[in-house]
């Protein structure tokens, strides 16, 4: 439409989701993600990884761990070796890491939001209080 | 260059409102969802938006329906004289011809003044069509003796204002005294003839959405053509909730008597970002109709600055420097 049909009709318009931000992310994960266990990225133990489609086009996104009950195991075990230190620091220090914890969350929300949902079914209008 | 404007603002297609007898019971079941209201404000703009050459559309839409006001104890006829010529032509012509837009004989709303301006503005802006709207009734506490604000209406009618802005007594929204509202609403709208009456309501001195709500309904059985926020230099001028809270009033008076009723938000609007909120506002709750100047104004001063720069951006893609656009 030209701005003058627009200026008559006062028609919405498009407002596509832009997807770009989330797609380069991966990318620049190689579009291959392994398990965060005990503090590190690692191979899982089962050596399988699965595929993660955009279910409105079917493009495959990246391919992502597939942990079995030997992957659970080893993060069970970090975890129960991180408790003493995590529980040592008290209420206020492990305050203090859920907050920053949060804030890196706020910071990337846009990112998050946009990742999370290319790979789902719904429909998002990039707001990130949804 | 003599912009003739084709938008006739003030000549309604719609039947004008003659107003209704009051009705208490109706304004006694008057109920106001506070937590309802601020999520609503709050979440329209994330499920509506307007981009790219719809926003500068929009944009443009806006400026047709802006009152171009100068308000001031230091205004002078220089002033108003530019201020007119500003509303004759809102938008540089390059930029104009760039948005296709250039034949579309695009001017404000109106323009808005005290009432010694006015005979300024009436021919300041003669042959263009823009209609002269004076704020009255002692603008802006309206405290002064109640004959004089009669006449005051009358007065600037007289010097060629089309429309007249009165400014209620808060006092009798704070004391419940709502057949005084009424009777003195009236009263102006008896003197305002021909000339179309927008009630001003003083919403950051109602105190709760409540009241704003009954003194919509009020000013528009009263028989106001147009309801208004503010006068622009209360703390707190037009906002969203007050807004969905007005509008709102405004549907169901349409409900009770078919009549639609103006909606003006004014003071506070600064952004082109702001007034796009209002505008999906109208149309989300009243529907299109409401995004014309006969029923949707904009009281407003730098508003029309911020404008033209973000239709510069849409145009050349660069934020240009204020001075790079005709000074109002």
């Amino acid at each position: 439409m030209t701005i003058a049909e627009i200026f008559d009709s006062m028609s919405y318009g498009p407002a596509p989701e832009n997807a770009d931000m989330a797609q380069d992310w991966i990318t620049a994960h190689g579009r291959k993600f392994n398990l965060f266990v005990d503090g590190k990225w690692q191979k899982p133990i089962s050596g399988k990884w699965f595929d993660s489609q955009n279910p409105a086009t079917g493009e495959k996104l990246a391919q992502i761990a597939m942990a079995n009950d030997k992957d659970v195991a080893t993060a069970v075990k970090a975890a129960s070796a991180a408790q003493k230190g995590w529980q040592a620091i008290g209420g206020h220090g492990r305050a203090r890491h859920l907050y920053a914890l949060a804030r890196a969350v706020q910071r990337n929300s846009r990112l998050l939001c946009r990742a999370g949902n290319i790979g789902q079914r719904q429909v998002s209008s990039g707001n990130p209080r949804y | 260059m003599a912009t003739i404007s084709s938008l006739k603002p003030t000549s309604h297609e719609h039947a004008r409102n003659t107003g209704i007898p009051l009705d208490l019971d109706f304004l006694e079941d008057i109920r106001v969802n506070l937590s309802a209201v601020e999520r609503r404000a709050s979440t329209l703009g994330g499920r509506r938006t307007v981009k790219k050459e719809y926003q500068a559309a929009w944009l443009l839409k806006a400026i047709s329906c802006i009152d171009l006001t100068t308000l001031s104890g230091d205004d002078t006829a220089g002033r108003v004289k530019r201020l007119c010529a500003k509303a004759r032509q809102p938008v540089r012509a390059d930029l104009l011809e760039a948005l296709g837009m250039s034949d579309r004989n695009l001017t404000t709303g109106a323009v808005c003044v005290y009432h010694t301006m006015v005979e300024t503005a009436v021919n300041a802006l003669e042959g263009s069509g823009i209609p002269v709207a004076a704020v009255s009734t002692g603008f802006p506490a309206g405290l002064s003796p109640f004959n004089l604000r009669v006449k005051e209406i009358e007065a600037s009618v007289a010097a060629g204002a089309r429309e007249i802005d009165i400014v209620i007594t808060r006092g009798h929204v704070l004391t419940g005294d709502w057949h005084a509202l009424y009777d003195e609403i009236k009263a102006f709208r008896t003197a305002c003839g021909d000339a179309h009456l927008k009630a001003i309501l003083g919403t950051g001195e109602l105190v709760t959405l409540r009241n704003v709500a009954k003194a919509s309904m009020i000013a528009m059985m009263a028989g106001a053509d147009f309801i208004k926020t503010s006068t622009g230099k209360e703390s707190v001028n037009a906002t969203l909730p007050v807004t969905l809270v007005m509008v709102r009033m405004i549907r169901a008076y349409q409900e009770m008597t078919g009549y639609k009723i103006g909606y003006k938000p004014a003071g506070g609007i600064s952004t082109a970002k702001d007034i796009l909120g209002f505008q999906i506002m109208m149309k989300e709750e009243l529907g299109r109709d409401w995004l014309q100047p006969d029923l949707f104004r904009i009281g407003a001063s730098s508003l029309l600055g911020d404008i033209e720069r973000q239709l510069e951006h849409f145009v050349t893609g660069r934020y240009s420097a204020d001075f790079r656009h005709p000074l109002s």
